[in-house]
């Protein structure tokens, strides 16, 4: 980084200003600097100005189904780390084999949609923006599950593994 | 919540647009982001038997951060070529919104992307989160005055980007 001040005052001092993060003898002294430098009221500006619109950017909107895909994967893998630690707990005797228990499929998509629906309802607003209306979709694959099917096939068609997809 | 400590459900109902927010900003994506808040919830539930209540959102910040990073680390171990995203993973975005913000913001983020990581990372946690620079160099594990050094020469990347 260049520094237009001397040793003493890096340029960087300007953002940590504009942050509060200076001592107050910091603070006198890129004061005076600025008083007397144009080229530092210059960056100070694009400073202030990089800030400001960084700290305006309005609360971004998740794209439908957003949560549903995102709750529904973290439930299954939750469910899968709690058969787990069960089978790894159990003591089976080796003359009966266990009895397998299949994962809780309604129990797991039901957690997913109440939540989904939990993270609609918080919004503060915006959330009539979502189309189609997430808790609605919630709802209605929360209520179509059964025990004869894997609702998580309804659920989820875009669901992906638990990593970046590049 | 027993004790001041919420369940991961809890932490997604309250917290997820909080979460959502700061993966996109860092990510610049939204199957990044999807990706960095799955992560991020995965291990707050792993994590919750050791969170000290406190600063809720400090916390997170810190996980999601660490899980941008952790990505960015592989990444540049095994690069790759850019693959296009998932067509059905990037939806478009909401007839309603309002047109000339979301124009605006996008071209904030995509100035954003071209900052460094570390640079992004920590101009994100400054200016979207509101960390102040002690917790950013806790989160990105570096000294205080690197931290100020990113910031200062993130946003004059960012500035010079938008003009």
């Amino acid at each position: 980084m260049t520094d237009t001040s001397g040793p003493h005052l890096p340029e960087d001092a300007l953002s940590a200003y504009v942050d509060g993060e200076l001592s107050a003898a910091e603070r006198a002294a890129v004061e005076a600097r600025l008083a007397r430098d144009e080229l530092w009221r210059h960056i100070f500006d694009d400073v202030v100005t990089a800030r400001d619109t960084l700290r305006q950017l309005p609360e971004r909107e998740p794209p439908a189904g957003f949560w549903l895909r995102v709750l529904t994967n973290v439930a299954e893998v939750a469910e899968h780390d709690r058969l787990s630690d069960a089978r790894a707990a159990a003591v089976v005797p080796l003359s009966r084999p266990a009895p397998r228990r299949a994962p809780r499929w309604g129990a797991i998509a039901g957690a997913a949609a109440a939540v989904v629906v939990g993270v609609v309802v918080a919004a503060p607003q915006h959330h009539t923006r979502i189309t189609p209306n997430v808790a609605t979709l919630a709802d209605s694959h929360a209520a179509a599950q059964s025990l004869q099917s894997n609702p998580l096939n309804n659920l989820a068609p875009a669901a992906v593994p638990v990593k970046f997809n590049r | 919540m027993a004790d001041g400590v919420p369940t991961w459900e809890e932490v997604a109902r309250d917290h997820g647009r909080f979460l959502y927010n700061v993966a996109y900003r860092l990510a610049g994506n939204d199957a990044d982001a999807q990706d960095l808040v799955q992560e991020t919830l995965l291990r707050v539930r792993r994590g919750l038997e050791t969170y000290q209540p406190g600063s809720l959102p400090g916390w997170l910040s810190r996980i999601v951060t660490n899980v941008f990073l952790d990505e960015v680390r592989r990444r540049r171990r095994r690069p790759t070529d850019g693959l296009p995203d998932e067509p059905e993973r990037v939806l478009p975005a909401s007839p309603a919104a309002d047109e000339a913000s979301e124009d605006l913001s996008d071209e904030v983020q995509q100035a954003l992307g071209t900052l460094p990581d570390e640079f992004r990372t920590a101009v994100v946690l400054c200016d979207i989160v509101g960390m102040s620079y002690d917790d950013i160099a806790g989160v990105q594990g570096v000294p205080v005055g690197t931290v100020r050094s990113r910031i200062h020469r993130g946003r004059r990347m960012l500035r010079t980007a938008l003009t």
